[in-house]
């Protein structure tokens, strides 16, 4: 049985608003396991966000804790965060974010820079290696404003693996980009799972769930639905979207 | 109404920048309402106090025995005098106070306040008292206010001078406002003493110690009054009433004089607050561009709804003319603080009290001419508003667009340099554009810092000879005329027993009429090592002079001219072979050989020999030995530590300058202060989304910090050095041109590591403060604003 890499215990995330007090987290428990691509479903504001980043550290919970190899995540200081964002964690968000004045090569090689625990020489190598295998090594030289939203997000995948991080979180990773290029992400995506890269997504898209081996489905801040799907193939694409489909159809999605 | 709600809600969200421009514009506004209002002030002042004691207009002192009643009745005669006074008075040229001795003549004259009153100053020497009719009593003197200054003396101290009988000794019962020459600025002081005290002195009267004068005040009929310079030059031609005196003054060369320091100092700060008007005007624009550039899709969103460009850039427009013209009204205001204490500052230095009003009129004039060019600078900057487009605005949004630049730093480069330093020549290097105005303001501001600083040595250095090109020394040695060379001879042995002499001269001066103008001159034994010439030579020859390069431009004769120069009745004429700098009469002066003067004065001669040491703080243990050694012969011999008596007499000036250089100081520290503010708030909410990105990839807020302050501070000592490189090329120039009336026509800086590193360190270091302070907003920059729900 492969590893529990995350666990969450009781998470709460609640936020004050005129006095009002809205718990869009409800004691969720989960367990990410190794090697799993994870997706998160749920309606608009059922709080599938708010999951990915309080799991990732990116947000403070009001209550619960998030286990990380056994060790609480959340009680710990920026230094510690930053350590998690260097070496265990990659992040996508739905906007790309790259830094504007850092060229495609550079932003994936910065985050290999900021870790120190490899040479400049094998960061770059690293780098080269992941732009390759994004299909971005024609382009790596221009810079973020000089390049389509699907380049873009490819080098931020490549971005998020330099440091073969132990969990990727991914945030509507196609939410901005076209079909062509969202299929692109997703294959991409799909590809790095296969060589064991550990995903967590959120995506309100069934096509980009059905990329996953399991989905939790979320509704009023807790987990109503747990499902496993096999492997992903193109030959049984249609069939485990229908099947998807129904499933969160009888959740009420 | 819907262009008031925009700038309603504008002014809330921008408070800060908006106030920054309030702080700038206000700064500006308080500083030129006070230069304005005290040189306004003072130069009512001199006219309103001139009036009120009757100072004439032209004033001829004159020695007893050259005085001739003839030449006085007929000026008397001429068609441009109304009227003639003469008063009887008493030369000194040993009149001490508090240990110093006068370094000019003294005339003591009798109190006479139905013809002449003069204000009394109060005990603090702030206000007027009500009576100032009062004569002095037997044994009181009263003194300009000056006087508590330059000899650090208050009421009841005690004067001395030196008569064939002894020492005689005056009270110091009051301070008088007096506007003539009761300036510190002008050498020669009329004192007030009871009328027995005259007559008896004047029955004293030796030739030596104590001299019988005649102050002559010629008053000219109103129609007259603004021709007295030139009326002075006909009437001596005419009437030879010049050649008489010692010395003839007018009122307003006396004015001038007593105004000088004011001027310059007042002409300094002008000149800052100009450069700090440049540095705000770019400041605006700066923000103005970065607004419209922020704010982009918001103006493509009015612009949407119907708003027109024209009302857009008003909206702007008025945003700053709001802060603008309050920052006006305020520093106006406010302004009278700084009013009376410049005043009060210049009280000992210019002998008069000033009003301390704020000159409105003349304020609103100027600071209206700034008001204009904001708005027209804004305007041109607004420009960029044209060229938005709604539906681009809205549905793109306005991306800062980078191209691919010809100067790149990779940080990809295999080179040993940590990532931090690396990620901040990438931004500066890629976005030098950005930090262009930045460093144009570092520029002004250290150049200016470097220049203030360097106006210290005018107060403290050896190079302070240089700069005013005194003809100085360390030991002066004043000797009567029957003093025996061989003991002058045995003094001097003594000193070069002691120390190295690098210099010995004898010098003294005396008014002289040159091409039919009266100037001061100098008469030197030997100009080795004494005078410098800018250009040409020292004289040799006794036919021949140096003249200072404001008396050249004056007379419009340069080296190799002649001129004639009359003393008394005897006439010659003289070659100009040198120009150099000497600040005497504010720069109108020449210097010529002992021989040369003998030329036109065949008796005359200099009871005095000045020394030059190589060890000069030797001077004061050397004078104080040779005090002792022949203080049997204190009458024959006197001995002055120069450096000493240098250092006090510049002291009030010093104080002057010390007051400018910390207003300046403190000024360029807020515009640094403001300046880090507005850039550094801007660059951060340029780069806000990027410091998320860095945080989300796990870069600490420390670093980022450390990156962002480092970053400002390389843009800035850029600034500084280039500002450093440009005063090396210009300050010279640039104090010459502001110096120039106090006779500095050659003003040379020397650098040294304080003067240079000071103004570097203070606007770097405090950049590097603000910069870190303003940094603290990262803290709450989270990777969570990167998320798009």
């Amino acid at each position: 049985m492969n590893q529990v890499l995350l666990k969450a215990d009781s998470l709460c995330k609640s936020f004050a608003n005129n006095g009002l007090q809205n718990h869009v987290l409800d004691h969720i428990d989960l367990e990410l396991i190794q090697g799993d691509f994870t997706v998160i479903m749920g309606s608009s504001g059922s709080g599938k966000s708010t999951l990915l980043y309080s799991l990732s550290g990116m947000d403070t919970v009001t209550s619960g804790k998030v286990l990380y190899q056994g060790i609480d995540i959340t009680s710990n200081r920026e230094k510690e965060l930053s350590m998690l964002r260097r070496k265990e964690f990659g992040f996508i968000f739905q906007q790309m974010h790259l830094v504007s004045n850092l060229s495609l090569y550079e932003n994936v090689a910065v985050s290999g820079y900021l870790l120190k625990q490899n040479s400049h020489k094998e960061v770059n190598e690293r780098a080269s290696e992941l732009l390759d295998l994004v299909g971005l090594m024609d382009c790596k030289k221009r810079l973020p404003s000089q390049v389509s939203g699907g380049q873009q997000q490819r080098a931020c995948i490549a971005r998020a693996i330099i440091n073969k991080p132990q969990l990727l979180f991914a945030d509507e990773p196609t939410g901005a980009l076209n079909k062509k290029s969202g299929i692109e992400i997703l294959d991409l995506l799909t590809e790095i799972n296969e060589e064991g890269q550990s995903i967590l997504m959120v995506t309100h898209d069934v096509k980009a769930a059905i990329r996953a081996n399991r989905i939790l489905y979320l509704e009023d801040g807790k987990v109503v639905g747990d499902m496993k799907l096999p492997r992903y193939t193109k030959d049984n694409a249609v069939a485990a979207e229908k099947q998807v489909v129904a499933w969160l159809s009888a959740r009420g999605w | 109404m819907a262009i008031l709600t925009i700038i309603r809600s504008n002014l809330k969200r921008k408070k800060g920048s908006i106030l920054s421009i309030f702080l700038l514009v206000f700064i500006i506004a308080l500083s030129l309402t006070t230069i304005i209002s005290v040189n306004i002030g003072v130069t009512k002042g001199v006219e309103e106090s001139c009036n009120y004691s009757n100072v004439p207009d032209m004033a001829s002192f004159i020695l007893k025995d050259k005085y001739n009643q003839q030449t006085v009745e007929q000026l008397q005669k001429e068609k441009e005098v109304k009227h003639i006074e003469v008063v009887d008075s008493i030369v000194s040229d040993y009149f001490s106070l508090n240990g110093k001795s006068a370094s000019s003549s003294v005339y003591f004259v009798s109190y006479q306040p139905d013809a002449h009153p003069y204000h009394f100053f109060t005990k603090d020497g702030l206000t007027y008292k009500k009576d100032n009719l009062t004569e002095p009593k037997k044994g009181e003197i009263y003194v300009p206010i000056a006087f508590q200054n330059m000899y650090h003396c208050n009421i009841g101290d005690t004067a001395q001078i030196k008569t064939p009988k002894g020492i005689e000794k005056f009270r110091i019962a009051e301070f008088i406002e007096e506007p003539f020459i009761g300036a510190s600025m002008l050498g020669f002081k009329m004192l007030m003493i009871n009328q027995t005290d005259l007559l008896e002195l004047t029955n004293q009267a030796d030739g030596k110690k104590l001299l019988n004068s005649k102050i002559m005040n010629l008053y000219l009929k109103d129609s007259y009054k603004n021709q007295a310079y030139e009326l002075k030059k006909q009437l001596n031609d005419k009437t030879g009433f010049i050649n008489m005196s010692m010395y003839t003054l007018l009122k307003e060369e006396a004015n001038s004089y007593t105004l000088l320091f004011t001027k310059v100092l007042s002409g300094i700060l002008w000149a800052f607050a100009i450069l700090l008007f440049v540095v705000t005007l770019m400041i605006i624009g700066h923000n103005v561009s970065t607004n419209i550039e922020m704010e982009y899709v918001s103006f493509g969103i009015l612009k949407s709804q119907g708003f027109t460009s024209l009302q857009i850039r008003i909206i702007l427009l008025l945003q700053y003319m709001l802060a603008s013209i309050l920052a006006i009204i305020s520093g106006m205001l406010l302004s009278k603080i700084g009013i009376v204490q410049i005043n009060r500052i210049f009280i000992p230095v210019n002998g008069l009290l000033v009003s301390n009003q704020i000159r409105v009129k003349e304020s609103i004039g100027v600071l209206l001419v700034f008001v204009i060019i904001i708005a027209f600078y804004i305007q041109i900057k607004s420009r960029k508003v044209l060229k938005i487009s709604p539906v681009q605005a809205i549905s793109l949004g306005h991306e800062p667009v980078y191209f691919a630049s010809h100067i790149d730093f990779s940080i990809t480069k295999e080179i040993p340099m940590p990532l931090g330093t690396r990620l901040i020549l990438k931004n500066l290097v890629g976005n030098m554009k950005r930090y262009i105005s930045t460093i144009l303001i570092m520029i002004i501001l250290t150049f200016f810092a470097i220049t203030i600083t360097s106006l210290q040595q005018m107060s403290s250095d050896d190079n302070v000879d240089v700069i005013f090109g005194s003809i100085g020394s360390d030991i002066s040695i004043n000797y009567s005329k029957d003093t025996e060379q061989s003991k002058i001879d045995e003094i001097i042995n003594y000193i070069r027993s002691k120390t190295k002499i690098t210099k010995e001269f004898q010098i003294t001066n005396r008014y002289l009429t040159l091409d039919g103008g009266e100037y001061l001159g100098h008469f030197i034994s030997d100009t080795k090592n004494v005078i410098y010439p800018l250009e040409g030579r020292v004289p040799k020859y006794k036919n021949e002079i140096i003249v200072t390069d404001i008396l050249s431009k004056l007379l419009k004769k340069t080296v190799g001219d002649k001129v004639k120069i009359q003393s008394g009745s005897k006439k010659a004429e003289y070659m100009i072979v040198g120009i150099y700098q000497n600040t005497s009469d504010a720069g109108k002066n020449f210097t010529m050989l002992l021989s040369g003067m003998k030329r036109i004065n065949p008796k005359f001669a200099i009871h005095s020999v000045d020394i030059g040491i190589s060890d000069r703080k030797q001077s004061k243990e050397l004078v104080s030995h040779l005090k002792e050694q022949y203080k049997s012969e204190k009458d024959q011999l006197a001995f002055h530590d120069s450096n000493a008596e240098g250092d006090e007499s510049n002291h009030t000036v010093i104080l002057a300058i010390n007051a400018v250089t910390a207003i300046t100081y403190v000024l360029t520290i807020i515009f640094v202060a403001v300046v880090s503010f507005l850039l550094c708030h801007k660059m951060f909410r340029l780069e806000q989304v990027d410091l998320g990105i860095y945080k989300s990839l796990g870069f600490t807020t420390k670093s980022l910090r450390r990156q962002f302050t480092i970053r400002f501070v390389i843009v800035t000592l850029i600034g500084s050095i280039i500002g450093m490189l440009l005063n090396f090329l210009g300050n010279n120039q640039l104090m010459s041109i502001l110096l120039r009336n106090m006779g500095i026509s050659h003003y040379v800086t020397k650098y040294t590591m304080a003067n240079l590193l000071i103004p570097i360190l203070c606007v770097c270091g405090f950049t590097a403060l603000f910069s870190y302070m303003i940094s603290g907003k990262m803290k709450r920059v989270s990777p969570k604003n990167l998320i798009q729900e």
